[in-house]
């Protein structure tokens, strides 16, 4: 992706050129948000990997408590304990599936049947994505994302935290939820503008085919 | 049926419609749940525990943490050449032995499609990797892209498969079980396809030619002794995936945590091979990321489904329908093997495992073969049976889909019908295996320790 001007197609119409590039403009900051998030975000699976690691470790040696302090910082509370690094491991790997959706999305990546799908045309395929996206996905995260805020209020108002003595601010992580469903209707609003600008200028297809994240 | 199902039916209809419309199917599966509690007039409050379903089912889920981190170690061990050099070293080790590179090839595919997790990356990988490798040794293709295609599915059978890891969640029954009974089945699979390939090249030798005899032997001059070549290459990979298979199967680390060791050991082995660097690292952790997400975001989606289509009396309605037939727990078996083995021809096992099988799951519950198929028992031999069965229908022409993926990556360049006729032993060898699996369910209960 990219909002590069394309050459220009003489064969299109006025109203189609400056639409599609409308369209363009439009899809670029949203998708380009969701790529950039995920390309961050996907480091976090060498931290999944570390914070078990750390867990078998400090388990083997039967090592309950790393370090203590005084006064509460975010997350960790005032220890990082065994538990702290068992319940991280689940910590990052949300944060790392939820955010992985989007940039999934913007990769073209999720699972499709395309059996009769290879066989439409271009055209065809991209409503396809554009009905989808507004007809199913886009309601489906904001809903979701809406009635889960009850469920991140309850957990912000009785502090909910670790039973085991391990992180604390459990909102954060029920955060990331709507947060991370936001971001991926976010990025589908994106994909529509984008799908948008394709059929408006067909040329776009052919230019930016094999543009992966 | 109809006015006490109607919506559930609609609902079924609907996913059928879309799912052939090539709409991704995760997102599919959570916007239906939404338009039909909707149309259903389900309370908002009960769609409130959709949100508390996904935190609690996905990401508050140890066990699913495993897939992201087997994902890696698989990526990992392709990027840095290691799947590459195994399968160079151990051509040169079955060099003399005729269809021994075929046999190579199927060792390669069980350890690595285990850890791609889904089938049409497997198939497209090992046959982007052993194709040329195979073809330029002179192989006949009616043989090349059977076995390409046979062990790039055998991945989801044989452990540690990601498949595996998910249906223990879903069915809710051990996944060290899981992983236990799948090893003998898998063993076996691999050792009638080794049989078939021995023999087939005895016969027809014209079709595995040695590498002395086709135009893979160039190379060998200025290679490092065998011996040499087989510790470098050979010792890291089988120390690693036994390190990983071994203390899930012992029991002593969960499969989360032996995910993790494995992928901190490819990551080891990648540096001994000096490929560990951050463009490598940092393309492993995008495409774990992406295909983590898009396993994941089918259970998300298939979670709104199925609270929806459960209020709507949707597993009631698949209950009846089976139930209804009237039919005793053999022919239920069969009658849902069959249902499975359909879908298969158009569906990935990541589909079929969180929209139909927790469907069937009542069915399943429900069934007692007497002895000691019953409970936990007979959800693992269910389990390992629907795992054999899809792989079987990955495969099987028309429809197969592991096949059209060979077809695209050979662009073009060999027919469908040659990819039909290499599949079809191995087709026959899959359903060999499984009825021997359903005649004698020992074969899957005995390693777990479950025939008492």
């Amino acid at each position: 992706m990219s909002c590069k001007q394309l050459r220009v197609n003489p064969q299109l119409p006025g109203w189609r050129q400056s639409g599609a590039r409308w369209c363009a403009c439009l899809a670029c900051p949203l998708i380009g948000l969701g790529r950039w998030l995920g390309r961050v975000s996907s480091w976090l699976v060498l931290g999944v990997m570390l914070a078990v690691l750390a867990s078998v470790v400090m388990n083997a040696l039967s090592l309950n408590e790393l370090v203590r302090w005084d006064g509460h910082v975010l997350l960790l509370g005032g220890a990082i304990t065994i538990n702290s690094m068992t319940e991280l491991q689940w910590h990052l790997f949300g944060v790392l599936t939820l955010i992985g959706g989007s940039y999934a999305m913007h990769a073209n990546m999720h699972v499709r049947v395309d059996m009769l799908h290879h066989r439409m045309s271009p055209a065809t395929r991209h409503w396809v994505e554009i009905i989808g996206h507004l007809l199913l996905l886009i309601p489906f995260c904001v809903l979701i994302a809406w009635l889960s805020k009850h469920m991140v209020q309850m957990s912000y108002v009785s502090g909910e935290q670790s039973n085991y003595g391990g992180l604390t601010d459990r909102y954060l992580i029920k955060g990331a939820l709507p947060a991370g469903l936001l971001l991926l209707a976010l990025g589908a609003l994106g994909q529509v503008f984008d799908h948008l600008s394709r059929i408006l200028d067909p040329a776009r297809d052919l230019e930016e085919s094999s543009d992966a994240g | 049926m109809l006015d006490e199902y109607g919506l559930a039916m609609a609902m079924v209809l609907g996913l059928l419609f879309g799912i052939f419309s090539g709409y991704p199917v995760a997102f599919l599966l959570g916007g239906l749940g939404i338009i039909f509690a909707f149309i259903g007039d389900i309370p908002l409050a009960f769609l409130g525990t959709v949100a508390s379903r996904i935190f609690g089912g996905v990401i508050e889920n140890w066990l699913l943490i495993a897939i992201p981190l087997f994902v890696f170690m698989g990526l990992m061990l392709e990027r840095s050449g290691v799947a590459r050099n195994l399968l160079l070293t151990l051509q040169r080790l079955f060099g003399n032995v005729r269809g021994g590179l075929a046999v190579s090839v199927a060792l390669l595919g069980v350890v690595m499609a285990a850890s791609t997790g889904i089938i049409g990356a497997s198939v497209v990988m090992l046959g982007l990797l052993a194709l040329p490798v195979m073809l330029k040794q002179g192989y006949k293709p009616e043989m090349a892209y059977g076995v390409v295609a046979a062990s790039g599915t055998l991945g989801i059978l044989i452990p540690p498969s990601i498949m595996l890891v998910l249906m223990g969640s879903i069915m809710q029954i051990s996944v060290g079980d899981l992983f236990r009974a799948a090893l003998i089945p898998g063993l076996m699979l691999g050792g009638l396809y080794t049989l078939y390939l021995l023999l087939a090249a005895k016969l027809r030798p014209d079709w595995a030619p040695l590498a002395s005899e086709g135009g893979g032997a160039e190379e060998a001059a200025n290679q490092s002794p065998l011996i040499l070549a087989l510790l470098r290459d050979l010792l890291g990979p089988i120390v690693l995936i036994t390190a990983v298979l071994g203390s899930i199967m012992a029991g002593i680390a969960t499969p989360t945590e032996a995910a993790a060791i494995g992928a901190a050991g490819a990551m080891l082995l990648a540096l001994f091979l000096r490929q560990l660097t951050i463009p490598a690292l940092r393309a492993v952790c995008r495409s774990t990321s992406k295909t983590s997400a898009m396993i994941l975001f089918v259970v998300v989606g298939a979670t709104c489904f199925s609270v929806v289509f459960k209020r709507l009396g949707g597993a009631d309605m698949i209950e009846e329908m089976i139930t209804g037939t009237g039919l005793g727990p053999y022919g239920l078996l069969l009658l849902l093997m069959g249902l499975i083995f359909l879908l298969g021809f158009f569906l990935e096992w990541i589909e079929i495992s969180f929209v139909i099988l927790p469907l069937l799951l009542p069915v399943v519950h429900g069934l007692d073969f007497g002895g000691y198929l019953q409970g936990e028992a007979a959800l693992v031999w269910f389990a390992i049976l629907v795992a054999i069965n899809l792989q079987t229908s990955f495969l099987t022409p028309p429809f197969g889909y592991a096949l059209f993926y060979l077809k695209g990556i050979t662009q073009g360049s060999v027919s469908i019908g040659t990819i039909y006729k290499s599949i079809v032993p191995f087709v026959l060898l899959q359903l060999a295996g499984l009825v021997l699996c359903i005649l004698f369910p020992s074969i899957v209960l005995w390693l777990p320790g479950l025939t008492e």
